[in-house]
């Protein structure tokens, strides 16, 4: 059944796919841009300069935050501000068929810098005299923030307020700082930074738990409250 | 034949603004021209029909399918534009086209060549560059080159030049040379209303207040001006709608003008000077305002 409220699956993933490959036609000059502030980015850190790789980890950071956020404010927020979304609903399309969309499409967006500076920063650990230690901390702080980006993606599709949306995401932000502060000085993740076995710790097992779960909980929950929407301008 | 659209006490309510009740057939084939004030309920009726917004209640029907059960077989068929519509700016029409034409299978680009010549359009540029006017007739290329069977117009003419509302209404009206297709067109210009409608719905404060063939609409009401007095038996008369005291002269407007209409106005002891047809912005208005009055 296509009805509102009932399906939870795209009724037409070809469809889904040609939305997706559009979205990505549109916003793929900007995230080209990015890439390539991340290359430069992961050279900075891979220069091995104390001041270069803070400098280039920085800068990771941030462009990885800028992708994140430009993504959903181009084809989420945008599309409702500019008035696009009357055109997408128009189109052969269920409401849970624009959801999915609009998941995936952010997600593959997001994914593309993500997985880069994630597996960049995993190969500069393992492939450089730098403690291997460290590989269970990128991997937490990586699913942090893919964690982050997804609680806020689907807050913003979730809630139609401009307000709000900007609200959930700046806060979400603020979390970052905190998080790394906290998770580099936790025991169990702490005394095997400098190390060099990969240590898979019962607090770095749960981080990733919690993690992943949360970004299940974020997806479904957006995905219930699409459902019930009787509204999609 | 199944109707285009059939609406069987549909309603949808907003925190300021609600939908009542709204029973509306409209057969295969014909033009049906949506009449109101701003703020009437014409858009929300629209967006009902093509599943931007879900209704609370009543039952609606599109081309012989349920919605929003059947709403990805009945969209194909549907070509939708509303004038709170926007296409993507950074992208050109070229762009439009192509993808719309890698959704719908049935794309004619013969035809949309001839539309981009007809609209004098330019596919390369991007759409931020496009005037309002350029912007409809772009929406409307990418909706008539996919030959939908049902037309939802929403305004398509609101804010063009006077020589782009022509281009529009002489596209619409080729449109309307295939005699399987259906349009609803809703306006609160009459003229365009009255210049391609086969029947025409009035609405108002989200109710239908009439809806008939135009040609009964125009048949039946007559501004009449006659000299004598008003009186209860008057007002009483069946299809009057508005009665002007203009001593010595009365100006009366009639949405039942027959054949026994002026023996009655004369056995009241009225002595008629004129009968006028109405155009059809007269009728609206004072339909409306003899829905306020109700």
């Amino acid at each position: 059944m296509n009805g509102f409220g009932t399906n939870w699956f795209a009724s037409d993933a070809a469809m889904v796919g040609k939305l997706i490959a559009k979205d990505w036609q549109v916003y793929q000059k900007q995230l080209a841009g990015f890439v390539a502030g991340l290359l430069l980015a992961l050279a900075l850190v891979g220069m091995g300069t104390p001041l270069l790789a803070a400098a280039g980890s920085l800068l990771l950071l941030v462009l990885l935050l800028v992708v994140g956020s430009y993504a959903i404010q181009s084809s989420v927020m945008l599309e409702r501000k500019e008035q696009t979304q009357p055109f997408v609903m128009s189109l052969p399309v269920t409401p849970m068929d624009v959801f999915c969309r609009k998941l995936l499409a952010n997600l593959v967006i997001f994914l593309v810098p993500f997985l880069l500076v994630s597996g960049g920063l995993l190969a500069l650990v393992l492939t450089t005299p730098r403690p291997d230690g460290a590989v269970p901390w990128v991997i937490v702080v990586a699913l942090f923030m893919l964690a982050n980006f997804c609680v806020s993606l689907c807050v913003v599709i979730a809630v139609d307020s401009e307000g709000w949306n900007v609200f959930a995401m700046l806060a979400l932000m603020t979390l970052i700082g905190p998080f790394l502060y906290w998770v580099t000085a936790m025991p169990g993740i702490r005394e095997h930074l400098q190390g060099e076995a990969i240590v898979w710790s019962p607090q770095v097992l749960a981080l990733v738990g919690g993690e992943l779960a949360v970004i299940a909980i974020a997806i479904l929950a957006a995905g219930w409250v699409h459902a019930r929407k009787a509204s999609f301008l | 034949m199944t109707p285009a659209i059939a609406l069987t006490g549909v309603r949808k309510r907003y925190d300021d603004f609600a939908l009542h009740d709204i029973d509306l057939t409209l057969p295969r084939g014909q033009v049906m021209g949506l009449v109101g004030v701003n703020g009437a309920g014409k858009s929300t009726l629209l967006r009902l029909l093509m599943g931007l917004i879900r209704a609370d209640g009543g039952e609606v029907e599109v081309l012989g399918q349920r919605l929003p059960q059947a709403q990805v077989a009945v969209k194909r068929e549907i070509g939708y534009a509303s004038d709170d519509m926007r296409l993507y700016r950074g992208q050109t029409l070229r762009w439009h086209m192509d993808f719309i034409r890698s959704v719908y299978p049935e794309w004619d680009e013969a035809y949309a060549q001839t539309l981009l010549k007809r609209f004098d359009l330019k596919p390369q540029q991007a759409l931020r560059g496009f005037s309002h006017g350029q912007r409809v007739k772009a929406l409307l290329l990418l909706i008539f080159a996919r030959h939908p069977r049902l037309l939802l117009l929403d305004e398509p003419t609101t804010g063009l030049d006077p020589v782009a509302r022509g281009e529009v209404l002489d596209a619409i009206a080729d449109v309307l040379r295939d005699e399987g297709r259906s349009i609803l067109f809703s306006s609160h210009n009459t003229a365009d209303i009255e210049q391609i409608a086969d029947s025409i719905t009035f609405l108002h404060g989200g109710k239908v207040v009439a809806s008939r063939d135009k040609e009964s609409f125009l048949d039946n009401w007559r501004r009449i001006v006659c000299r004598g007095a008003v009186t209860d038996a008057l007002r009483a008369l069946p299809g009057i709608a508005s009665v002007r005291d203009s001593t010595p002269l009365l100006e009366l407007k009639t949405g039942a003008f027959d054949a026994s209409t002026l023996p009655a106005l004369q056995a009241l002891g009225l002595s008629v000077e004129s009968v006028e047809p109405m155009p059809l912005e007269d009728i609206f208005v004072t339909t409306v305002r003899g829905s306020h009055n109700a």
